[in-house]
């Protein structure tokens, strides 16, 4: 059974929802893991509760389940991420409002992300070229290379138009292609250093 | 922080490594289960006293779909050559015309010293920030969204093992406002191992040439064949449609004899919808196909029966001028041709 029919059978039998959690729970938590290691564990619940109680929302033309659920597991993860602004001011730094909506504040998970790279050895010329994306266009990449979505995917995920998702992603490729074959050449031992 | 321990030769492998993470406990997943579990058992001890009006709901809801997807089914008719098609085979007789377009169309042959040149251009709007489905409005009241141009060429070698020239960039062809300016990115050349197209955003199979070699000619087993590769047996078919097949065919790659197959199982697939009066990114007569209720669709020529690209389309867009009634926001051409020259790759800066 697809998981869109479970998702359909649920409607009629909730214990049927179940086995999304076996099926999608390890890749969601993973998502979680990665942006806030501490939390991941206590926020995965509240991201499969929410899926619940919304799954009689689910539009099988606008997204794969998998989608959809990232997508509730970003905005449970947002949701902690201005709690955790609110409680620490220190974190004020991480929240970043666009110019024209202050009031809804794009929050930056690049704290976050840049703890993982350094904690993966990960090498100098990406790490820097990660930090000077863009923030759009660096989820877009994130969420697409490590939680193996395809562009389409990560446009219902984030919330926006395909064609966005993919420029986007080309932007980003572009710009980090670039960056590395820089590093490459004119710095001694390559991307490595 | 720790060095890595091996050189690493392109930055998607060392992007995938950096994101690799132990796997959860199993602890917390019997708690999420736990919570769906307890949820489940509360909603269905509520929904035992409404659960009879609410079948009664459900019942007469998929009675009016399904008359009126028969309805929708009955009322087109596509016009293929001299003669038409109308009702629920309109989209398997496009499918079959683009088979044995397909094999009228011979496989480019590349001869040493030559290069196969794979050009997709992709003319999409995108928004500005945004998060959400919230789209920004400058302050001359104008959604800050911009129409672009991208264009990737591949050159291919003789020796398809030896390195790849890419070139590609995204040339802004319209803001909508002025508070929004987008600048688009510079066109760069340059050149890689074929690999440099896995891992973030590609599916990697679909640009190995050595794969369409493996891959059964059988139409139904090519489905199955494709699906297994990508793992997407599990997934609806507006899923497949979008992201596995389709891919098959935006690669460029692959041969006229898969193709012909891949169009010929879609031809027996049940569940598409057909529509007429679409216009290619080169301005030509087009028909659309897309799973039923998705905004995806493959493009055909409507004179010819040939694949051309694909479109997407987004109800929720914002009002444009100039956009179509469809809102098309994404529209893109595949060719292909044999070429004795590749560019030289750029010097970074």
């Amino acid at each position: 059974m697809s998981d869109p029919d479970i998702v359909a059978r649920s409607l009629r039998d909730p214990h049927a929802f179940e086995e999304l959690v076996t099926s999608l729970g390890p890749r969601v938590h993973a998502y979680l893991r990665r942006r806030a290691p501490e939390h991941a564990d206590d926020l995965l619940s509240e991201v499969w509760l929410a899926a619940f109680r919304g799954r009689h929302q689910y539009d099988e033309s606008r997204a794969e389940v998998a989608a959809w659920m990232f997508g509730i597991a970003r905005h449970v993860l947002f949701s902690h991420l201005r709690s955790s602004v609110r409680e620490s001011p220190v974190a004020v730094a991480s929240a970043a409002g666009t110019p024209d909506s202050p009031g809804d504040a794009y929050l930056d998970d690049w704290d976050a992300v840049d703890r993982r790279l350094d904690a993966a050895g990960t090498a100098h010329a990406l790490r820097d070229a990660l930090a000077a994306l863009p923030v759009e266009e660096r989820e877009v990449l994130l969420v697409i290379a490590w939680e193996q979505l395809t562009p389409s995917e990560a446009a219902a995920v984030l919330g926006i138009p395909a064609g966005t998702a993919r420029s986007r992603l080309h932007r980003a490729r572009a710009r980090i292609t670039t960056a590395w074959n820089i590093s490459a050449t004119t710095v001694p031992g390559g991307p490595q250093s | 922080m720790t060095p890595t321990d091996t050189q690493p030769t392109d930055p998607w492998t060392e992007l995938e490594r950096a994101g690799q993470v132990p796997p959860a406990a199993e602890e917390a997943l019997i708690a999420a289960r736990v919570a769906v579990r307890r949820a489940a058992t509360t909603e269905t001890m509520r929904a035992k006293v409404t659960s009879a009006r609410r079948r009664r709901r459900l019942r007469y809801a998929v009675a009016v779909g399904v008359a009126a997807s028969v309805v929708a089914a009955g009322a087109v008719t596509v016009r293929l050559g001299d003669r038409e098609v109308g009702g629920a085979p309109a989209a398997a007789a496009v499918f079959e015309r683009a088979a044995h377009a397909a094999l009228a169309q011979h496989d480019p042959v590349v001869g040493p010293g030559q290069y196969l040149r794979i050009t997709l251009v992709q003319r999409s709007w995108g928004i500005a920030g945004g998060t959400n489905g919230k789209t920004l409005v400058g302050e001359d009241g104008r959604p800050e969204v911009s129409e672009e141009q991208y264009t990737r060429t591949i050159w291919i070698p003789h020796d398809v093992d030896a390195p790849w020239t890419f070139r590609e960039g995204t040339k802004v062809l319209r803001n909508n406002s002025t508070d929004f300016l987008d600048q688009g990115t510079p066109t760069r050349t340059h050149q890689q191992p074929s690999e440099a197209l896995h891992g973030v955003g590609t599916y990697v199979k679909t640009y190995d040439p050595h794969w369409y070699a493996e891959l059964p000619r059988n139409p139904q087993a090519l489905l199955a064949a494709i699906q297994k590769s990508d793992h997407s047996e599990g997934s609806g078919l507006a899923y497949k449609f979008e992201e596995v097949y389709s891919e098959v065919l935006r690669s460029g790659l692959a041969p006229a004899a898969i193709r012909s197959a891949l169009f010929s199982a879609l031809a027996a697939t049940p569940g598409m919808a057909v529509q007429q009066g679409v216009t290619t990114l080169d301005g030509r007569a087009g028909i659309a196909i897309g799973a039923r209720g998705s905004h995806f669709q493959m493009i055909f020529d409507a004179r010819t029966g040939q694949y051309v690209g694909e479109r997407g389309t987004d109800p929720d867009f914002p009002d444009v001028p100039g956009m179509d009634r469809d809102k098309t926001t994404m529209l893109t051409s595949v060719t292909t041709t044999v070429v004795d020259h590749a560019p030289k790759a750029e010097m970074a800066r």
